[in-house]
Order: structure tokens, then sequence, then C-alpha cells
């Protein structure tokens, strides 16, 4: 019994070696070639592409190796530029069907296919592309919402931003991405995040805080200023990051009323927004912050200190009572000039 | 005797089977795991993370002791990292060595005043040093301190939320950091923790912290272990992360939320294997808190640090190394089988149980085998035995090999990957028994309660 | 005719580049790094250099920094070319003598624009 497991055990490991040999060299053999002939024909290619790009120049007839590897060519080179040579790389990929057929494998391929043509269309630049990426911004899958998320970044697609902002406060799409193409995308006046403002969950709140922070001017401060009241400490805290990143005028002493709030993460929030503003009028309640309050709140006074007025915290480090943040603080300010 | 011998002999060589099933079955689920990272890669969106102001900032941690030949290729690699916004802390546990001196000197260091927490009990710490040149250059030291105890410094000391961990000899790519903070970009609530891919950087060619050209080593016991990693992180990591039952996470490049750590009171000084305790501490803590957590490996980026190249440095690390599983599952051992921790008692903890007791086995089965054929008892199936023994681990490194062929990275120019053939068979007929020894030594250490080791001496890179 | 160095380790960007600037009349060298750079000049010097920042070996920087070493190349116009916008890197380029930078992407009639305008200044 034992005798006849072994032999068949190894034969069919026998068997199993190889192929994994035959599965190796094939590997190896096809990567080599593929990476060598891509080398030669993107030479060639690339030419060809930037002529493209540049002046518009339609490429010769090509071979559908070649089609093929000019698309990834220009795949890359819709990184590189942007301008109107985008326009021109639109119009070639409409022009070879690319996009047609990627909208139709979004439209109804295996999960892997649908983001994989979601993240393609970013790149063949075609505008026609943005309404199906903002429908499938409520795909199933994770990795279909956050390429179709990337890819209206780089379609630059501002009508795009409300359903970005929507997906964010659902959850849909990584806060981290989408943030960043928002701010890419550039779009400020975003009816959807204000509504944010005033959403029930304190985490959406604190995401609208944080979206109007990044991309709102001035003047919308003022939407901003109830939440520095909010019953949920970190949108506070974010309140107070927001409206120093607005830069409006008078929040300094809307600001530094945060600094007795009873949240420490909202006090260092305070502190930290005040170092940005550089406001002198907070610079003795920041002082007495770093040495005194508990670890967060008294680290970020002591930085924001040091942005305020470098030679007044200097001479604080200098007293007994300074604590080890002013004493950090001094030291950083301290080597860096040297 | 020979009664005896034929009981124990099925036994035996089932169990040793069993276990080598099972390091087929993650070869398989980490080929379907890493075709899906392959697509999932030419995805990339890297440089939005790049470019976001909500990319978490990163307090690398690098715990180091007499490390004064690799150290400043490790702080050059990290400093040239392509990352918003981090920290690095070079946290010296008592060098006796020109560590400190070197670093000061090529970072024109100056002595600094740091603030830190006492969220870890740590003891004294000091003095601190920061770079004038690179202002988010820190230097703390902290007298004869083991690697667990200069962790917990650093997560005293830690600026920001995240903290990665990286060995003293590391060297990681320019794009190392970004790569692993992918995953808790994407999921920032689920995931806790990742890790990456670590390479022998023998052999190659290493300027100014950064490999510019990856070759063989020379020596005969770092080339065998080239494989073995790729073995173990390609196919075990890769499978284990994607059933979310990974267990191990390697220090030398490793990413963790801080406050859960300190949760956790931080890295447990007093075992040789700190990485693998802090992540089961971590998996256990959140389980016991209902929460869903997940630890993820990431293939793709990569870090480049010294294999041993002596047989001798090599034994005494896995010694170590086993020692240390043993004590992290012992003091986690209430997870095991328990239908509260879920995957982490029935697949996770038991698959490093798995780990734990596979040398001795198959050091047991080898050990009958022989017995048996010197008896003269059972030839035909001893023969056999060696046969798919021998298979069995063929078939694991040319799996391993293959699935590592995709990767640009690859070692082997041509002729190099039959070399590298060469040094499986070879590894297969000696290496592995040599180091299943010392594994077992590792396991009998702990069976005796033996108390800390001391790390060995670092060798001039060539 | 004005000659002009690219220097980038990415063929993407080397062709664009040449591309551009060879169609608005430019007599374009490349080269892919920032070896081959430091050789090139020292046999023939151009008129401009369009030199990527981050390269593997030799980095932009550093051959800036041996350009503004040596006598010939002292005055040599260097436009930087950084991806991402890398402000320390750009605030160093400066402080070792180059005279502009490109943030990739870029926008092909804005590099024109740029090299025309520091020809134009170096010529004064």
């Amino acid at each position: 019994m034992g005798t006849g497991l072994f032999v068949g055990a190894f034969i069919a490991l026998s068997v199993a070696a190889v192929l994994l040999l035959g599965l190796l060299s094939v590997r190896r053999l096809r990567l080599l070639r593929t990476e060598r002939e891509l080398a030669r024909a993107a030479d060639r290619l690339r030419g060809v592409a930037a002529a493209l790009v540049m002046d518009g120049e339609r490429p010769p007839a090509l071979s559908t190796e070649d089609a093929e590897l000019l698309a990834r060519v220009l795949w890359d080179f819709s990184r590189q530029i942007t301008g109107s040579g985008r326009e021109e790389i639109a119009e070639y990929f409409e022009e070879v069907g690319l996009v047609d057929r990627q909208l139709a494998i979004l439209a109804s391929g295996a999960a892997w296919r649908r983001a994989q043509a979601a993240f393609v269309l970013g790149d063949a630049c075609s505008a026609r592309a943005i309404p199906a990426l903002v429908e499938h911004l409520r795909d199933p899958d994770t990795a279909v919402r956050s390429a179709a998320t990337r890819s209206l970044g780089r379609l630059r697609a501002t009508e795009a931003a409300g359903g970005i902002v929507d997906a964010m406060a659902d959850r849909r799409i990584p806060l981290a991405l989408a943030c960043g193409i928002l701010i890419e995308i550039g779009a400020g006046g975003v009816p959807e995040i204000t509504a944010l403002l005033v959403h029930t969950d304190p985490r959406s709140r604190s995401t609208g805080v944080q979206l109007l922070g990044l991309l709102g001017s001035a003047a919308d401060a003022d939407r901003l200023r109830p939440l520095l009241t909010d019953p949920d400490g970190s949108v506070r805290a974010q309140a107070c990051l927001a409206l120093s990143r607005l830069a409006a005028g008078d929040i300094g002493e809307t600001l530094r009323a945060r600094l007795s709030d009873a949240d420490p993460l909202v006090r260092a929030a305070a502190a930290e927004a005040l170092g940005e503003l550089q406001d002198e009028d907070a610079l003795d309640d920041l002082l007495h912050m770093a040495a005194v309050d508990v670890f967060d709140p008294a680290r970020a006074a002591a930085s924001a200190s040091a942005r305020i007025d470098p030679e007044a915290l200097l001479a604080a480090a200098t007293g007994l009572d300074a604590g080890q943040h002013i004493a950090e603080a001094a030291t950083r300010v301290w080597a860096a000039r040297q | 005797m020979i009664l005896a011998l034929s009981i124990l002999i099925p036994i035996v060589i089932i169990m040793y089977l069993v276990i080598n099933a099972v390091y087929l079955a993650g070869a398989l689920l980490a080929s379907r795991e890493l075709r899906d990272v392959g697509r999932a890669l030419k995805r990339s969106v890297e440089r939005e993370a790049f470019v976001s102001p909500l990319t978490p900032g990163v307090s690398i941690l690098v715990p180091c002791r007499n490390e004064e030949v690799a150290i400043r290729d490790t702080v050059h690699s990290l400093l040239a990292l392509r990352y918003p916004r981090f920290e690095i802390l070079v946290l010296d546990g008592g060098s006796t060595d020109r560590t400190r001196e070197r670093l000061i000197e090529e970072f024109a260091l100056v002595p600094a005043w740091r603030a830190m927490r006492d969220t870890v009990p740590t003891g004294p710490v000091g003095p601190f040093y920061v770079s004038t040149r690179y202002p988010n250059l820190w230097l703390v030291c902290k007298p004869d301190a083991g690697k667990a105890e200069g962790l917990n410094v650093g997560i005293n000391t830690a600026l920001y939320p995240y903290v990665a961990t990286v060995d003293g000899d590391a060297l990681l790519e320019e794009g190392a950091l970004l790569g692993i903070v992918q995953p808790l970009l994407a999921d920032p609530d689920e995931v806790i923790g990742s890790g990456g891919m670590v390479r022998a950087v023998n052999g190659s060619v290493v300027e100014h912290g950064r490999v510019v050209e990856v070759r063989f080593p020379k020596q005969i016991v770092a080339a065998i272990q080239i494989e073995e990693y790729l073995r173990t992180l390609l196919l075990m990591r890769t499978s284990l992360s994607g059933l979310n039952a990974l267990m191990i996470i390697s220090g030398a490049f490793g990413l963790f939320r801080r406050d859960l750590i300190e949760e956790a009171g931080g890295y447990f000084t007093k075992t040789a294997a700190d990485d693998v305790e802090i992540v089961m501490h971590l998996q256990r803590l959140a389980r016991e808190q209902g929460r869903r957590t997940r630890i993820v490996f990431m293939p793709e980026p990569v870090c480049w640090t010294e294999v041993p190249d002596s047989l001798k440095t090599l034994l005494v690390q896995r010694r170590r190394w086993h020692r240390g599983i043993a004590e992290a599952i012992w003091r986690h051992r209430r997870v095991l089988f328990r239908p509260r921790y879920g995957r982490l008692g029935f697949i996770a903890l038991p698959y490093l149980l798995l780990e734990l007791l596979g040398p001795p086995i198959e050091l047991l089965a080898w050990a009958v085998v022989i017995l048996s054929v010197l008896a003269g008892v059972l030839s035909p199936t001893s023969l056999f035995f060696l046969g798919v023994s021998f298979m069995l681990n063929l078939v694991l490194a040319l799996a391993a090999l293959s699935m590592a062929e995709v990767d640009y990275r690859r070692h082997a120019a041509g002729g190099e990957t039959v070399r590298m053939l060469g040094y499986v068979v070879l590894g297969i007929v000696g290496y592995r028994q040599l180091l299943s020894g010392a594994c077992m030594v590792g396991l009998v250490d702990f069976l005796r309660g033996k108390r800390p080791y001391t790390q060995p001496t670092r060798r001039a890179r060539d | 005719m004005t000659r002009v160095l690219v220097v980038d380790d990415d063929p993407g960007i080397v062709a664009l580049v040449s591309y551009k600037l060879g169609r608005s009349g430019f007599e374009v060298d490349s080269v892919g790094d920032g070896q081959a750079a430091v050789d090139f000049v020292a046999t023939q010097t151009p008129d401009l250099m369009m030199l990527d920042i981050m390269m593997p070996g030799l980095s932009g920087l550093e051959v800036l920094e041996r350009l503004r070493a040596s006598e010939t190349t002292a005055k040599l116009p260097v436009i930087m070319l950084t991806a991402m916008a890398q402000e320390s890197d750009v605030e160093r380029g400066f402080e070792l003598g180059a005279d502009d930078y490109i943030i990739k992407p870029f926008s092909p009639r804005e590099l024109l624009g740029r090299v025309n305008a520091v020809l134009a200044r170096s010529a004064r």
C-alpha cells in the first residue's frame, strides 16, 4: 500500500516538476523576446508617436503588433505631456477604435478586466469616456472604482467632481486617492462638498471640511466657521486646519478660542492652524501651552511658536520650565540655521 | 525495534507529506494571488498617492547596533525615498563600533533634543542628534538596547501615525515606501499593517544606497538562500496574505499603525523574533475587540538586505528565528483552534505551528528512513520517500522561481537561471537538512527556556 | 544651428523633447544617463542642456555640479526636467546654477517657450 502511494506521488511530482521547468523556460524565453522586441519596436515607433502627439501627424498603416506597441508608447506619452498633445492622442485612439473597445469591456467584462479598461481609458485621453467612468464609481468592485476615479483625474473631468465627492462620502473610494485627484482637477466650488458639511455622519462632515479647506477659497471661510463648534472633535480639528489653509482675514480670534477646547486633538489642530497663519497674538498662549499641555497639543504649540517667532521660542527654551517640546522646537530652529 | 519502526515510519512520513502538501497548496494559491497582484500593478495609482495631501506621514524606524559598515548606505537609500512626508529615526542600541561617528560625519548630525512620549516603558534614552542637512533625519541613542527596545523607543518618539520598520543594513528602493503604503491608503480602516519583499543584495553592485546592478552572490551559502527567500516570501506569504492569515511581516521592511502597537504595549522585548510577535499580537487584539483587520504582503516593493554568507552565521540566525517563532506562538497559544479567533486560530497560527514543527519532523522522517534502511526494513518505500521528498522540494523551488520570473529585477541573466537550479538541487540534498537541524536546536532552546542572544557582527560588503 | 543636449533616462521623454526641438529648428543630441552627459560635454559643447534630475547612477544635480565646476561649461544654460515638482530638488538645482525647470508632465509649447527664453537670456 505504502509503496503504491509513493510511486504515485513520485510520478505525479515528477510530472509537475517537468511542467514547471517547462513553464520556467517558456516564460523566460517569452519575456526576453518581448523585452527585446519591445525595445526595438518602441525605438522605431517613438518618432511616430512623437509626431502624432506634437503635430497631429497620423501614423502610417501599421501591422497589428506595431499598432499595439504604438498604443503602448502613446499611453506612456499621454502621461508625460499636457496641453494639445492629449487631444491628438484622443483622436488617434478614437480612430483606431480603442476607446470603443475599452468602453465595451467596461460595460460587461470580468472585474479585473473592467478595472483595466477603466484605467486605460484615462490614458486614452478621450473625454467620451467620462460618463461611463462616472457611472462606474458605483461599480461593485473596489478596483474598478479606484481605477475609474484615477482615470477621471487623468481626464481632468471637472464635471465628475460631484460624483467623486459623493463616492468619498460613502467610502466607496479611498479618500487619499480621491483627494489628490480632486485637487488635480481643481474642483473648488462643488455643491456636493457643501452638502457634506451638514451630513449626519461626523466622518462625512470631517471629509467635507477637509476638502473645502484644500479646494476652496477665502470666500468659503464663512461656511466653515460654524463647524468650529461642531459636537464632534475630529470635525472641529479639521475645521481649524481647513480655515488656516483658506487664510481668510479675521479667523485668528475664533481659532484662539479653540486653544482651550476640551479635546486635545482640537487644541493641537488649533495650534497648528495658528502657526500656519503666523498669528502673533496667539504667541503667548502657544508658549504656555507648549510648556504645560499634554503631548500632542504641546508639541503642536511649540512647533507653531517656532513658525511665528523663532527668537521668542529660543528665548523661552532657556527658561527652567520650558519642557521637552519647546526644547525640541528650539533644537530644530537652531539646527536649521547651521 | 522493527515493530516500533514499522509503526513509526508511516506516521512520520505521512506528517512530512502533509506539511509539504500544505506548501504545495500555498504555491497554488500564491500563483493566483500573484497573478492578481500583477494585474493590479498595471493600474498603479502611486503618482496620485504621492501628490495627495491625505497620504499619511510615516516615521521610519531603523533600529541598529554595530552597523558601521552598512548604516550609511541604508540612510542614503531612505533619504532618497519618493514619499511626500516622512521622517527617519535611526535608533542606536548602544553600538560599540563607529556606527554613531560615521552617521554624525556623513549626515552632519548635531546634538539636539527630542520630545518623547512614555506610552511604552523603555528606560532612559539619550543622547539625540539631528541632521543639519536633512531636518527629517534623527539619531536616537539608547545604551545597550536590543532591537525590540530600540523599536519601542522609536514608537515613543515617532511623529507620524504610521511607523515603518527597516533593518539597519537594508536598502529600500525609491518607490518602496509608497508601495507598501498603498493597501493602507486603499483601506485605512481594515488594513493595519503591510510588508514588502525582501531580497538578497549579496553580490549586487550598490552605489550610494542604490542597487545599480543585480548580481548573483559569489558565496554558495548566500546563493542557496536566494531561492529560499523567493519560496518563503513569494509562495507562502503571498498566499497567506490573500487568505488574510498572514502572521509574519519581516522586521526588515514593514509598516504599521502606531496607535495599535501602543495599544499592544509595544514590541515584546523578551523574544528573539519581535517582528513575528508584534504581528500576532496586533491580529489577536483586533479579534478580541471584534474588529476586522488585515495585514497585507506586497511582493512588488523591494527591500534589499544582506543574507548571511557563512554557514555558521546562517545557522545561528535560523536557530534564533525558530526559537522566536516558538516563543511567539507560546505567548499567544490561546488563539489556537478557538472559533473566536476565526482564521487566526484555524489557518494563521496552525500554519505557523506547521512551520515550527516542520524541521523536526523532516529530520525525524529522514532518521527513521535511514534507520530502517540500516535495519533492512521497507527498502523500496524508503527509496521512494527519498525520491518523493526530493521531487517535492524541487517542484516547490521551481514554482517559486517561475513566479519570480515576472519581476524585472530578477537575479539571473540567462545562464544564471541554470546556476540557480543547480543551487536548488544542492540545497535539497544538504542545506535543508542542516537548516532543519539548526531550527530544531532553536526549538530545543525554547523548550529549555534559554535567554537573549547576541547579534552577530556584520561582514564587510564586497 | 543651436545645439541642444537632452539628458534623461526615460527614452519617451527623450523622444518627445528631441522631436519638438528638432522640428523647431534645433540640432538635438541625446544621452541616457548622467555619466554619458559628462562625457559628451568633455568633447563637445552644446548651446543648451535639458537635464533630468532623477536618474540612476549620476543624478542630474551631480551632473550640474560638475558642469559648473568646469570652466568650459560653467556658463552652459541648463533647464532641469523634474517629475512631480520635487521642490527640494528644484531649489537645490537653482542653487547649483540651473537656469530654469520644467515639470513633467509638460506642455510641448511651454517647453519650446522656456528653451527660447533661456537661450535669449544667456545670449545677453
